[in-house]
């Protein structure tokens, strides 16, 4: 049974394409095989955040107008057994994503076994973005503790309400939130929305907190998934939001400030 | 009317021996009138670019009738072409002037526009009109450039027998002529606009930043209000919005309007009914 999983934000710059290697990453490591497709025609990312930019030959849009097979354009992971890329096209533009085409290359995908097709948005909500939500069975809304981009997550979860194909048949998408560089210490000085404020505005349930921290920026730029250096607090946030994802039960952490010790306070 | 009015029975048969080209019918529908207080176009471009963003699926392709009545002489110095594109640009279409002396009357019709008879009390006026706070040109000297006070002259007088004319319509008696109220559980979220039309309007869940709820009738909100909420929305003055916690960002009823800075603060957060009250938003507790 595979699932169709899009990652969205309405904003930019707030960790979708972070979150979908993570999550991608994560959900293959625990042994289901797991695809991330870019969506972000014209301004290719994925592949970058996930280390196989020098490996792309073709491309999702290759594939959806028949110039390439599928199995040829997908990228195996080397590291991670069961992750695949699929990367967006650098050189077209977001009119080559028709619903037809994307539509047949997810069917596709479906039929090569996988479990996960985890759908990376482009920011905003115009073609490509409604195109990556159109036939997802599930959402993660990623949001920062701000006002604008708080605003931006409402917009894109009355879209995924409205103008996806389950939608159109009456039916509801599972949606989760993901909070990303969330800072408790912000947050106690009130320059931060807190969990319970954003909560309290979308409404939907929280799959986790990531926090701040230089750790996405190092491994954005060594093409290598946090997750998997889980020394980090930003890998164990990602671990813990895989394992929700997989229905287990995780407390959620990483929301108050860290307790410091008297010596920590002191010296540290 | 009457002449028109034949039985069903009577329009079967004559169905059969003959197709008929159309069915001419009188309806009653209630339209909004520009009531011009100027001929300043730049100022009325500025106005009504004001009054459209507050509601602006209301008024996208609107027919509307232009009063000329408040203009010097009815309306005779009116150059209609540069007018009427000017509302079109705006998404309005205007249909026919009331209210016009003969001269404004010649010029109207030269310009495709109809003719209504101006028929109705200052009252009624009101009631039709989505805009009554700028209606009056008595209220706000500042947007007359040119006022003689023409009398209003009963155009029917003079008038070839005239068709049964719509007549601004008495607002829709939303939820009372038997359309029950709409009621809406998801949350209204951004980017959303949500429209009772002739009917009252339940929202179960928040209303969020950027999204709007409109009815024709009243607004009632059971969660947290924080995008925009229009009661009588064709300008039923008896509309009211009834909500638990007010933290909206923009309140109107039956034409009058409060931005989220005019809510006083010590209604924010709060329960609250607001109506309208001489063209005036009020807010109460519930």
């Amino acid at each position: 049974m595979s699932k169709v999983v899009v990652v969205a934000s309405g904003k930019g710059g707030v960790g979708k394409t972070t979150t979908s290697a993570n999550i991608a990453a994560g959900l293959a490591q625990k042994g289901h095989k797991t695809v991330a497709i870019d969506f972000d025609v014209g301004l290719r990312n994925l592949d970058l955040v996930l280390g196989c930019e020098r490996r792309v030959v073709y491309d999702f849009v290759n594939v959806i107008k028949g110039e390439a097979k599928l199995n040829v354009a997908l990228i195996r992971d080397k590291r991670i057994e069961n992750l695949y890329v699929l990367p967006a096209s650098q050189t077209r533009d977001k009119d080559a994503l028709e619903p037809e085409g994307v539509g047949r290359v997810l069917e596709e995908l479906k039929t090569l076994g996988f479990e996960y097709i985890i759908c990376d948005s482009p920011a905003g909500i115009e073609k490509g973005a409604q195109m990556a939500m159109y036939f997802a069975d599930e959402a993660i809304v990623v949001a920062n503790p701000e006002v604008s981009s708080v605003r931006d997550a409402d917009r894109v979860l009355g879209l995924l309400s409205a103008k996806t194909s389950r939608a159109e048949l009456g039916k509801t998408i599972k949606s989760h939130l993901l909070l990303t560089r969330y800072s408790p210490t912000m947050v106690k000085k009130g320059e931060m929305l807190s969990v319970s404020d954003v909560l309290e505005l979308l409404g939907i349930p929280l799959l986790g907190v990531i926090p701040e921290s230089k750790a996405v920026l190092q491994s954005s730029n060594k093409g290598t998934p946090a997750i998997m250096d889980d020394t980090t607090d930003v890998a164990q946030a990602y671990l813990d939001v895989v394992y929700r994802f997989l229905g287990e039960e995780r407390e959620q952490r990483f929301i108050d400030e860290e307790k410091k010790g008297i010596f920590r306070r002191l010296f540290g | 009317m009457e002449a028109l009015v034949e039985s069903s029975a009577a329009v079967a048969a004559r169905t059969a021996a003959n197709p008929v080209a159309f069915e001419l019918k009188g309806v009653m529908t209630s339209l909004a009138v520009l009531r011009l207080c100027t001929l300043d176009l730049s100022l009325i471009e500025r106005h009504l670019r004001i009054k459209i963003a507050h509601l602006p699926q209301f008024f996208q392709d609107a027919p509307v009738v232009l009063d000329l009545g408040a203009l010097a002489l009815g309306g005779a110095e009116v150059t209609f072409a540069p007018l009427i594109r000017l509302l079109r640009q705006s998404h309005l279409i205007p249909v026919a002037i009331t209210n016009a002396s003969e001269a404004g009357r010649a010029n109207a019709v030269a310009e495709g526009l109809g003719v209504m008879p101006y028929r109705a009390t200052r009252g009624a006026t009101r009631a039709a009109v989505t805009m009554p706070r700028e209606s009056a040109p008595e209220r706000s000297p500042g947007e007359i450039t040119r006022v003689v006070r023409a009398p209003a002259r009963p155009i029917t007088d003079d008038m070839p027998t005239p068709p049964p004319a719509p007549v601004p319509a008495p607002p829709p008696r939303a939820a009372q002529g038997g359309r029950p109220a709409m009621v809406v559980r998801q949350p209204v979220r951004s980017g959303q606009v949500v429209y009772a039309q002739q009917s009252d309007l339940v929202v179960l869940a928040a209303v969020n930043p950027g999204g709007e709820v409109i009815a024709d009738g009243s607004v009632h909100l059971y969660g947290t209000v924080r995008g925009r909420v229009i009661a009588g929305a064709q300008g039923y003055a008896e509309a009211q919005i009834f909500c638990q916690r007010l933290e909206a960002e923009l309140v109107g009823v039956a034409g009058a309007f409060m931005r989220a800075e005019d809510i006083p603060a010590k209604r924010r957060g709060k329960s609250a009914r607001i109506s309208s009250v001489d063209g005036e938003c009020r807010i109460e507790d519930l």
